[in-house]
């Protein structure tokens, strides 16, 4: 699609154009009715919702509320379009959405994509094709049911007349909207459920894909920003005079995040900041470190936390005769989320508007930010999304955003801010830590009949609080916003509100066990937390699954068969019957190698993964992972698979190696030789296996992930006896080894 | 200073000790090759020099002159290489941009191993990060680009 057409869309996506499929309502239907005959009168373009847009050349433009990250939701998009308007899916184009509040909350995560659009995304293209088809019926004075679409023609076999979609806009737009057009029966798929290539596959080999990083403006000026080693530190003076004089330099300006350089290009920037001499606050994050916060967590895990859930009663049964018990306390760090292309945004405040173009998960976010720090209206405010460059939950952030905007404010032309890798190592928004004691029993015949988890960690919802007025409508006075922003803030951290974030995974227990006290405390401190792949189950699938298998070592029974005896969910079961199955569970290992085995349900999908490895040398050496997945239909299993490795790859990278700490306030990560990603080397063979299921579709993203840590400890522990309760791994063996010797 | 980049000639007046690949990113406006990390550990910004792989990101631009620089913009002149094919069939790319540098080091390992084992492709491939996780597709990619190359393919 050229730039012209893009920026054309756009514009109507941010327009009045209501989705005709899922608002009937007379008024604004026929304001829909009108707004698209307009529009196809003088473009010859038949958009009969915000998802769908027929060219007159017969290119198919698709609006996508989603943002690409990776994760293959502008291909999943082009297939269910493809699939229901009878279109080849390279004449689609699928493309990011403006900001628009049409679309709702617009916001891209919780492994959600898929499940939220599979409907109205079909019912889309499916109401498009019943009114190209009537369009064509009544040309033709042939009944509609006498045609059919076929690759982007509409065709009567009885007479052999066909015409193109595109040919047919006009009249089309004439017809009246469908509200609740027939959906195909899957039987009849021909793209859905099977693998298809990626509609940015090309783009992203040919160096023509564009990141946020790659957005060109006119007039703007690129900004590096020198940020202050402590966190939250602010400038309290500095001397630009020497900076300014470097070529290419526009300007230097200091605010809340440091002091930037603008300059005509990036590189220049980059060596005039050199030359700033900066003096910098104090802030409150300088007493923070590491010891200290696990030294708190440690002593808060000791006591009792709110309970959660509750049933029978632990204590006494764990005092029962002939019960074993075991209590084990898991650590997981601070994370990064080190996507690949680190944090950028490119922004222009005008007069009386502003445009935005960023890499980010929530563009009403990025508008809404916006809007605050420029005094303009939200409506006033213009959100491109660009594709990601790796998102994790990272970019839903309005960090990043704010900077360039309130950079353009000052200097009144479009700036482009980039981080460095150090920037974005050490910028914030972290994977919370967490410190979790279990305790649990077994009977005399082996069966689990206590289980209790207390887990310390920091809530994300509180900073997330701040972002929250994105979701309270426009016509609310900015002083409301700012009350109810505040009382909720307060709300999450006094732990009024439930903390079901943090205990997602945990919260609900896979296994039958009649004595259960789930319990959580809230340790506060003053990094910034947000959402990371998987969240909550980031953590506590490794602890959930750790500790189960070291139940069934108390029990003395095999791991894979005291899990299949206990699970409660029977697609939690069939999952981990299949992942044993196709490891080839219960056969020999090479020497110093072992399997582990984890299952887990997050994000209303259902995996198991079985890893096999060992320790070589003194380090970890993870030779194989075996994963089965149950989410539902599949769009593109081909993705599916995708993700799975992608989900396993991140999730035992954090689990051998990462960890964010501080010292003083300063975080000691910085690039990737101190934040170690998995490398080609490392990497394990991956055998991935979906299972069949008509069930509604649910999250690919993050699902693969929770499994990978703990299945991994349960191998290690199989090879070598070592059970690894802390991650990162090469801490925990560390201490092992320490320890023996 | 004067160098070759994809075939063509070019001019650029920047201090010497300016990394390449801003020069090539920004004085150029070839936006293929990525900057991930600025020292050498990512490999996202991958290029070849003379036909070597080079990270741009640690090489002074004042290194260059007189000598023949290629991006991915310029790894086959009629549409995609080989390793680029390969790359699309086996849906390759995830978030896609580390994937640029990870063609380039492809195509150069390719250059000098028509056929690599899985210790080629560990020993050169490792220098190039996937925050995505696509190592594996990558390995197989390689040894597909491999028999393109070999059946006739661009090289």
């Amino acid at each position: 699609m050229n730039r012209r057409e893009f920026l054309r869309v756009s514009a109507l996506t941010t327009g009045a154009l209501v989705i005709g499929v899922q608002f009937s309502g007379c008024s604004s239907t026929k304001k829909a009715q009108r707004e698209m005959e307009k529009l196809a009168a003088e473009t010859g373009e038949f958009a009969p919702n915000m998802y769908i847009t027929v060219m007159p050349d017969n290119r198919v433009l698709v609006a996508v509320e989603k943002s690409e990250m990776g994760q293959g939701v502008l291909t999943s998009h082009a297939m269910l379009v493809a699939e229901e308007l009878d279109v080849p899916l390279d004449q689609i184009d699928a493309f990011s959405a403006d900001g628009a509040p049409q679309w709702g909350m617009q916001m891209t995560g919780g492994s959600t994509s898929t499940s939220q659009t599979y409907i109205p995304v079909r019912t889309a293209a499916a109401s498009a094709k019943v009114m190209l088809l009537g369009a064509a019926a009544a040309k033709w004075g042939v009944p509609a049911a006498e045609l059919e679409g076929v690759d982007g023609v509409v065709r009567h076999a009885a007479s052999g007349r066909k015409e193109t979609y595109g040919a047919l806009a006009k009249d089309a737009a004439k017809q009246p909207i469908p509200q609740d057009p027939p959906l195909k029966n899957p039987a009849d798929f021909k793209v859905l459920g099977k693998k298809a290539i990626r509609t940015d596959a090309r783009a992203k080999v040919d160096g023509t894909a564009v990141f946020g990083m790659d957005v060109v403006v006119d007039g703007m000026v690129n900004a590096y920003i020198v940020r202050p080693r402590v966190m939250g530190a602010k400038p309290l003076s500095f001397d630009g005079s020497a900076a300014k004089k470097e070529p290419g330099v526009v300007d230097v300006i200091g605010f809340e995040r440091g002091v930037a350089v603008l300059a005509e290009k990036y590189w220049q920037a980059r060596r005039a900041a050199l030359k700033l001499e900066i003096e910098w606050s104090d802030s409150r994050h300088s007493s923070m470190n590491t010891a200290k916060i696990r030294a708190m967590g440690y002593d808060a895990v000791g006591g009792k936390g709110t309970s959660y859930h509750n049933e029978g009663n632990v204590k006494r049964a764990m005092k029962r005769e002939g019960v074993k018990t075991i209590e084990a306390i898991y650590e997981a760090p601070f994370l990064a989320h080190a996507t690949m292309s680190p944090q950028n945004c490119t922004a222009h405040v005008r007069e009386n508007e502003v445009e935005i173009w960023a890499p980010t998960q929530a563009p009403p976010i990025a508008q809404e930010v916006a809007s605050r720090i420029t005094g303009i209206p939200r409506d006033k405010v213009i959100a491109h999304v660009t594709l990601l460059g790796g998102g994790f939950g990272r970019r839903a952030g309005p960090d990043f955003v704010a900077e360039a905007v309130e950079l353009s404010k000052r200097c009144g032309r479009p700036v482009k801010v980039v981080w460095s890798r150090e920037d974005d190592m050490s910028g914030g928004y972290y994977r919370p830590f967490a410190i979790n004691k279990m305790e649990g029993g077994v009977d005399a015949d082996g069966k689990p009949i206590a289980w209790r988890y207390h887990s310390v960690s920091q809530p994300i919802s509180t900073d997330f609080a701040n972002w929250l007025s994105v979701i309270f409508p426009d016509w609310m006075p900015n002083i409301t916003t700012k009350v109810m922003t505040r009382s909720i803030g307060t709300m999450f951290r006094s732990g009024l509100v439930p903390e079901v974030i943090s205990t997602e995974g945990a919260r609900h227990v896979a296994y039958d066990i009649e004595n259960q006290s789930i319990e959580f405390t809230p340790l506060q401190t003053t990094v910034p937390v947000t959402f990371w792949r998987s969240v909550g189950h980031s953590y506590n699938g490794f602890v959930v699954e750790s500790f189960s298998d070291e139940l069934a070592h108390l029990a003395g029974e095999d791991p894979f068969e005291f899990r299949r005896k206990h699970i409660k969910d029977p697609r939690l079961k069939a999952v981990l019957e299949r992942a044993a199955k196709e490891a080839g569970w219960g056969e020999p290992t090479e020497e110093g190698y072992g399997r582990g085995i984890a299952a887990h349900f997050s994000f209303d999908s259902y995996v198991a993964e079985v890893v096999e490895a060992g320790l070589k040398d003194g380090e970890i050496d993870v030779r194989r992972v075996t994963c089965v997945v149950d989410c539902g239909v599949t769009v593109n299993p081909d993705i599916v698979k995708a993700n799975m490795e992608s989900s396993i790859i991140f999730g035992l990278s954090a689990a051998i190696w990462q960890k964010i700490t501080f010292e003083d306030g300063v975080v000691q990560q910085g690039n990737f030789d101190d934040y170690p990603l998995m490398r080609m080397f490392q990497t394990p063979e991956i055998d991935v296996h979906i299972m069949e299921s008509n069930a509604p579709p649910t999250g690919v993203g993050e699902p693969g992930l929770p499994p990978a840590a703990p299945a991994l400890a349960n191998a290690i522990f199989a090879a070598n006896g070592i059970r690894m309760r802390k991650m990162p791994f090469v801490d925990a063996l560390a201490d092992h080894f320490e320890k023996e010797g | 200073m004067k160098f070759k980049v994809n075939g063509k000639e070019v001019e650029v007046d920047v201090p010497e000790d300016v990394p390449l690949l801003w020069v090539i990113r920004e004085e150029l406006g070839l936006l293929g090759t990525k900057f991930g990390c600025g020292k050498a550990q990512c490999g996202a910004c991958t290029v070849h020099l003379d036909g070597e792989a080079r990270r741009s990101c640690v090489t002074a631009v004042g290194d260059v002159e007189g000598h023949e620089i290629t991006t991915v913009e310029g790894l086959d002149e009629d549409g995609l290489h080989a390793v680029q094919q390969a790359w699309v069939e086996a849906n390759v790319p995830q978030c896609g941009f580390c994937q640029t540098g990870q063609i380039m080091m492809a195509a150069a390992l390719l250059a000098k191993i028509p056929d690599p084992t899985d210790e080629h492709i560990d020993a050169v491939m490792s220098g190039n990060l996937c925050r995505c996780g696509t190592y594996p597709r990558i390995r197989a990619a390689i040894k597909r680009a491999a028999e393109l190359i070999r059946d006739g393919g661009e090289q």
